[in-house]
């Protein structure tokens, strides 16, 4: 991490009055002026970890560090962290510049110069000129810019957003996300943000943590996440992706679809059990007449058009691959299905991987 | 449409039969007085009875009393013995709404705190007493407050067995039975007793409503308890409190009853006055009068409460630009 750690996450765990535990130890560190989004299902505990570091819900146990101090026994309002509600919690009562003004006002500053900086404040997200508009009618959109300037007023080295942009159509969706980036730049803040949306949390992030089940269970940039899934859980969450069962033949050598694939990961041991994932955009089809040796073939399903590529679904044997491609082949179309070794993403199996899911199935049934 | 206009019909003609109808009957009585016309009984000499009138015509007839449209009672209804009572009335029904708010609030307060277990059976062992019959609830407490009661043989027993809280009130100046009921002071404990759940109930479902987000949006803006409760709770729950308010004086004012047994008649109020003209007295034409009175203070009463709810919101807006 380049920037001085100014959030520190320790073992946090949190074990609700029904014994349900909503986070099970969980510890990160988050660097000044940077972009960490929590991602998972709901229930994975994303908002419980946000809610503890915004004074919200007290962990069982655990320390959460702020620029070093134990902020635990805080109350929210004694902490220089803000937060974006869910649902904008916005006052109904008050206006726009009374909603934005809050924080100043219960400091006691300057009405002037708080009026100077709630207009600031509102042009920045872009409400320039909507001061006396009374918060039922704003639009979703324009209800949570005010809640991101009710909390940047206050100039917090941290800012918490709690699926802030849940409530809006794509199109509005798409720019907030490139605004909450921007101003996120340019004010300098921190920012930790929760979401269930994979794509906006990869568009946005510095650092993506993928949680389930109260675990983080891969902490790293969006590159790392979506290319090197360590588990078929994050594999499966992040993007479209196809998770076969597999076995590693050896170092650098794995064995799925009924052939062996050079690969470029080790360590396994021979003849383990793994998982194997490949993105869609990452498995080839060539032609039935293809010269190449020793790869699996397969039948086009199914064909759509997506826009930017097609979407195929092929059957080899048991399975369907999901598999994208700016080339179309017909349905019923025979194919060779290749890789190449640095596509192929080997992992550990665990509860997630499809044998264990079908297993699972089964027993449901 | 036009089918939901025909559900509203059994309601129309139920507000017309039981609530305009009436109100009109009172309004007339109100304004009229039964005048006696002055006659003089002569027998004459077939024996029969006549009865001679003022403008000396003779009639077989018994000549009835006659209604007349007068304001008498209006001017009847301004002296001062009346007025002291409507005042009476006004400063305990008052003083009760003050009470029931000083009580209500914080107990609608605590019931919706978000560690509050069970609320709803609180709410419930608050609301239960009402669904005893109001005079047993009534009666009970005399039986409690009265000279030979429960509190009294209580006081007198920890008399006699402490013999320097004894000496204590002795010296304070009191009598060997306290004296609790017949006075304004047991008339106000009645009412409050009787009407404090019409002002726990509408406080604490406004403020059980509060998005508790919102609270919790203040105290991350830096709000402690204290400044959020100034700030959000109270302006929210106010619809409530002015609610409440309504629901307690507007009985307060008009009771007649409590005032009569915790009262014991010594301190009338304008509600026994009026009772007292449909029963006793039977002048229901003075009666009426009065009602009209009381009706219009309480009306006063309620526009002025709905213009602090209407200011409160336009103020809220001014209040910080």
């Amino acid at each position: 991490m380049e920037n001085k750690t100014i959030l520190s996450i320790r073992d946090v765990k949190v074990t609700f009055e029904d014994g349900f535990t909503a986070l099970g130890g969980v510890s990160i560190d988050i660097g000044q002026n940077e972009f960490v989004t929590l991602l998972g299902p709901s229930g994975c505990g994303k908002t419980t970890l946000l809610r503890c570091i915004g004074g919200f819900e007290r962990p069982t146990s655990g320390e959460i560090l702020y620029k070093g101090e134990n902020i635990v026994p805080l109350p929210p309002y004694k902490r220089a962290i803000n937060t974006v509600f869910q649902r904008y919690a916005l006052f109904p009562h008050l206006n726009v510049a009374q909603n934005v003004a809050f924080g100043p006002d219960l400091r006691g500053e300057d009405k002037k110069k708080t009026a100077e900086e709630v207009s600031r404040m509102l042009s920045l997200v872009g409400l320039a000129g909507f001061e006396k508009r009374k918060i039922a009618s704003l639009s979703g959109g324009q209800q949570q810019r005010v809640a991101i300037a009710r909390a940047l007023i206050n100039k917090p080295d941290v800012l918490l957003l709690d699926e802030p942009l849940g409530a809006l159509d794509l199109k509005l969706r798409r720019e907030m996300q490139l605004e909450l980036k921007r101003i996120q730049r340019e004010s300098g803040i921190t920012f930790i943000f929760v979401t269930h949306d994979q794509e906006e949390a990869l568009t946005m992030s510095d650092r993506v943590a993928v949680m389930r089940a109260g675990q983080i269970l891969q902490l790293g940039t969006p590159e790392d996440i979506y290319n090197e899934p360590q588990s078929a859980f994050v594999a499966d969450f992040i993007g479209d992706s196809n998770i076969l069962a597999g076995t590693m033949v050896r170092d650098r050598l794995v064995r799925f679809l009924g052939c062996d694939f050079p690969c470029v990961d080790s360590g396994f041991g021979e003849s383990a059990e793994v998982d194997v994932v490949l993105r869609p955009e990452d498995v080839k089809l060539k032609p039935e007449d293809d010269p190449v040796q020793n790869v699996p073939q397969g039948v086009v399903e199914s064909l759509l058009f997506k826009g930017v590529h097609y979407e195929m679904k092929v059957r080899s044997g048991e399975n369907v691959l999901l598999v994208h491609s700016t080339h179309a082949r017909g349905v019923g179309t025979r194919v060779k299905l290749t890789v190449a070794p640095e596509d192929i993403q080997v992992m550990h199996k665990s509860d997630c991987s499809p044998d264990v899911l079908k297993k699972h199935a089964q027993r449901a049934m | 449409m036009k089918k939901n206009r025909a559900l509203l019909a059994p309601f129309v003609l139920w507000a017309a039969i039981f609530i305009v109808v009436p109100l009109l009957m009172i309004v007339w009585y109100g304004v009229t007085v039964e005048e006696s016309i002055p006659y003089t009984e002569e027998v004459l000499e077939d024996g029969a009875t006549y009865f001679r009138l003022e403008d000396g015509t003779l009639t077989t007839e018994r000549p009835q009393k006659q209604t007349v449209v007068s304001l008498s009672n209006f001017r009847r209804m301004l002296e001062p013995t009346y007025l002291k009572l409507l005042l009476r009335s006004l400063k305990i029904a008052i003083i009760t709404t003050v009470i029931c708010l000083l009580l209500g609030y914080p107990v609608a307060l605590i019931l919706t705190g978000k560690d509050f277990k069970r609320p709803a059976l609180w709410l419930m062992l608050i609301v239960l007493p009402m669904w005893m019959n109001f005079l047993l609830r009534t009666y009970s407490w005399m039986s409690i407050l009265e000279n030979s009661g429960i509190l009294n043989s209580w006081i007198t027993a920890l008399r006699e067995a402490v013999p320097a809280f004894d000496a204590w009130l002795t010296g304070m100046g009191v009598g060997k039975k306290i004296i609790f009921l017949y006075n304004e002071n047991a008339v106000i404990l009645g009412m409050v007793y009787n009407y404090l759940s019409f002002m726990i109930m509408p406080i604490y479902t406004v403020i059980e409503k509060i998005d508790r987000s919102l609270l919790e949006a203040a105290a991350d803006l830096g709000a402690s308890p204290r400044k959020s409760f100034l700030r959000v709770t109270l302006p929210y729950s106010l619809p409530g409190v002015l609610e409440g308010i309504t629901m307690v004086f507007v009985p307060a004012v008009t009771t007649f009853v409590i005032s009569q047994l915790m009262g014991g008649g010594k301190v009338p109020l304008i509600g026994d006055i009026i009772q007292n003209q449909f029963g006793k007295s039977s002048d229901w034409h003075f009666g009426s009068t009065l009602s009209l009175l009381v009706m219009v203070v309480v009306l006063a009463f309620m526009g002025t409460l709905n213009r602090i709810d209407k200011e409160e919101e336009t103020q809220k807006e001014v209040r910080i630009l």
